[in-house]
């Protein structure tokens, strides 16, 4: 069978990895350390390919640094998320019953509470950081993936080479990780793909509310300078436009490749 | 019917009380002095400092000496009789300031609800009923593409474009200074066109693609080829048929949106400066005015839950489906 890739999932693709190469090689792309100060509020210019912010710094080397922090932000949220979704998933589906039911409680209580409100106030009540970020994004994002990778497991345990197995006596950790984590690679891909465009987005709105991590710039936090420092009132579209553009292309990327990525095996 | 309702109301006053549980653990299993969170940081700091006896008062004041249990007797008691303290960025009790902002977020989340909703319904109906028309291949990626774009970085674009650069609306804030009578609504609602139509944009966007799928996917039943096989006209197949089965899902949707009319809308709130719901929780958590900060949440959690309720009996009713299998299961 030959395999026909969506043009959409290629673009997605070609997105996330053109990212992935900059937040990679951001030493050698930016010209500037981007916490070195200069003068404040340099127009575009050879030197300054994006001009300078209020305290003088490159916004083009802020901008590449920038790629690092959002895409960390974001794929480590989605690593967190997928792996309290599938654990939480496999239990619920493999045993059923109590567990079962318990499990779903915890799902429809935590979807119930209120994210970003929840989001703000854990980060209110934690020490600001990275990894705080990360767990506020998390802690209410992974309800999506748990309830369908849920029902996914509970199909795959019917088939009957789980039964044959259950009756075998192979242990349940066994069955679980061996036999049904690999059914579940091509949802659980999707998911992350949404995952992450998700929990960039959170980040991004956090960030720029600027509830976001200190000392470390993401795209959402440059936005946020922009905003609060008035470029726009100053005309500095040098300065606000890159991270919107780069906030929604990144998102969209993983958006393309999680809604199209799997069409070409169906 | 009856014991359907029952069930899911004792659910919902079990998740509450969990939420409310959550919050009052989040203070006290946080690391640090739990008094900081009731004074605020700088205050604390403070008082340790130059007047710990005083200190100690404050933390005595609050209970916070006694054992877990009587605090969250009291906390509880708190919670129910709707005493949340006192802000302490401006000194006022929480439930006051709380008034003025629900007051300006209802003005713009309820007009976004009623409008986006029938908006979405029709466009979508339109989009779902020729898959693959005109109308469809122009609108879905259209708002598919909305859809992606974090609502900061599309409020920031259009208040770009709209009020700095064709200078049609005001930049910020809610209302002019110094007006009365009709001239003051005239210019509250100069003020709110923007973030309305931005608020509008993506319930729509969302509101749409439910009705679409939903629309496309009710035309491939069976029941629907058989109407249409027996001669019924396309218009009664639409109403009498279509419509009447993609109803209970997007009602559903619309029931679980109320959830999110004070809260939802945070982010357009503070890029425009409206004071509103969104902006007293933004403003607590960055002046780390803990008291407000969890009664937003609290708020917005017992809206979520009524809404989501309201969603579960508002499907029960209209779909004999539903009623039928909780009386199979009870």
């Amino acid at each position: 069978m030959r395999k026909k890739h969506n043009p959409a999932a290629i673009a997605g693709w070609c997105i996330i990895l053109a990212f992935c190469l900059i937040a990679i090689f951001a030493d050698f792309i930016a010209p500037y350390d981007p916490s070195e100060l200069g003068t404040a509020y340099l127009k575009p210019s050879a030197e300054h390919l994006l001009g300078t912010n209020d305290l003088g710094q490159d916004i083009f080397s802020e901008m590449v640094y920038g790629t690092r922090v959002s895409l960390l932000l974001g794929v480590f949220s989605a690593l967190l998320v997928s792996l309290i979704g599938t654990a939480l998933a496999l239990i619920a589906g493999y045993f059923g019953g109590t567990a079962d039911k318990t499990i779903c409680a915890v799902i429809d209580v935590a979807m119930a509470v209120p994210s970003l409100p929840l989001t703000m106030l854990l980060i209110a009540y934690l020490k600001s950081g990275m990894f705080s970020l990360i767990l506020a994004i998390s802690i209410t994002a992974w309800t999506g993936t748990a309830r369908i990778l849920r029902t996914r497991v509970k199909q795959i345990c019917e088939l009957p080479y789980i039964k044959i197995e259950k009756a075998m006596g192979v242990s349940a950790p066994v069955i679980m990780v061996r036999h049904i984590l690999p059914n579940l690679k091509d949802i659980l891909l999707t998911r992350m793909a949404l995952s992450v465009s998700g929990a960039m987005t959170t980040e991004s709105g956090l960030s720029f509310l600027g509830l976001g991590t200190y000392g470390q710039k993401s795209w959402g936090n440059i936005l946020h300078f922009a905003f609060f420092r008035n470029s726009i009132l100053r005309k500095q579209i040098w300065w606000y436009l890159p991270p919107i553009i780069c906030i929604s292309v990144a998102v969209m990327g993983f958006m393309l490749v999680g809604y199209y990525g799997r069409q070409r095996r169906e | 019917m009856f014991k359907h309702i029952l069930k899911k109301t004792l659910i919902a006053i079990a998740t509450i009380w969990l939420i409310i549980t959550i919050s009052f653990t989040l203070v006290h299993t946080m690391p640090g002095d739990p008094i900081i969170f009731l004074i605020g940081e700088e205050e604390y700091y403070y008082l340790l400092d130059n007047n710990p006896a005083y200190l100690e008062q404050v933390t005595e004041k609050f209970g916070l000496n006694d054992d877990l249990p009587t605090q969250y007797a009291r906390y509880m008691k708190s919670v129910l009789t709707l005493d949340f303290g006192l802000s302490y960025t401006n000194q006022k009790p929480v439930i006051e300031n709380f008034r003025s902002a629900a007051y300006w977020t209802l003005l713009l989340s309820v007009p976004t609800l009623i409008i986006s909703c029938i908006l979405g319904a029709v466009l979508g109906i339109h989009a779902g009923i020729r898959p693959g028309g005109l109308f469809d291949r122009i609108a879905t990626p259209f708002f598919l593409f909305l859809n992606t774009i974090p609502s900061n970085c599309l409020s920031l674009l259009l208040l770009i474009a709209f009020a700095y650069k064709l200078k049609w609306v005001p930049i910020n804030g809610m209302v002019s200074p110094g007006l009365s009578g009709a001239a003051r609504t005239a210019s509250i609602v100069q003020h709110m066109i923007l973030p309305l139509c931005i608020l509008i944009l993506f319930r729509t966007s969302g509101d749409f693609m439910l009705m679409k799928s939903t629309v496309s996917q009710i035309r491939q039943e069976e029941y629907i080829l058989t109407a249409r096989a027996k001669g019924i006209g396309q218009n009664k197949v639409l109403f009498r048929h279509v419509l009447k089965n993609a109803l209970v899902p997007y009602s559903t949707s619309l029931c679980m949106q109320l959830g999110g009319l004070l809260s939802g809308a945070m982010v357009v709130e503070v890029v425009f400066g409206w004071k509103g719901m969104g902006q007293m929780m933004y403003n607590a958590v960055s002046c780390r005015d803990f008291a407000t900060a969890q009664f937003c949440f609290l708020l917005s959690a017992l809206c979520v839950v009524l809404s989501n309720l309201l969603g579960d009996i508002v499907a029960a009713a209209i779909d004999p489906r539903i009623r039928e299998e909780a009386a199979e299961r009870a």
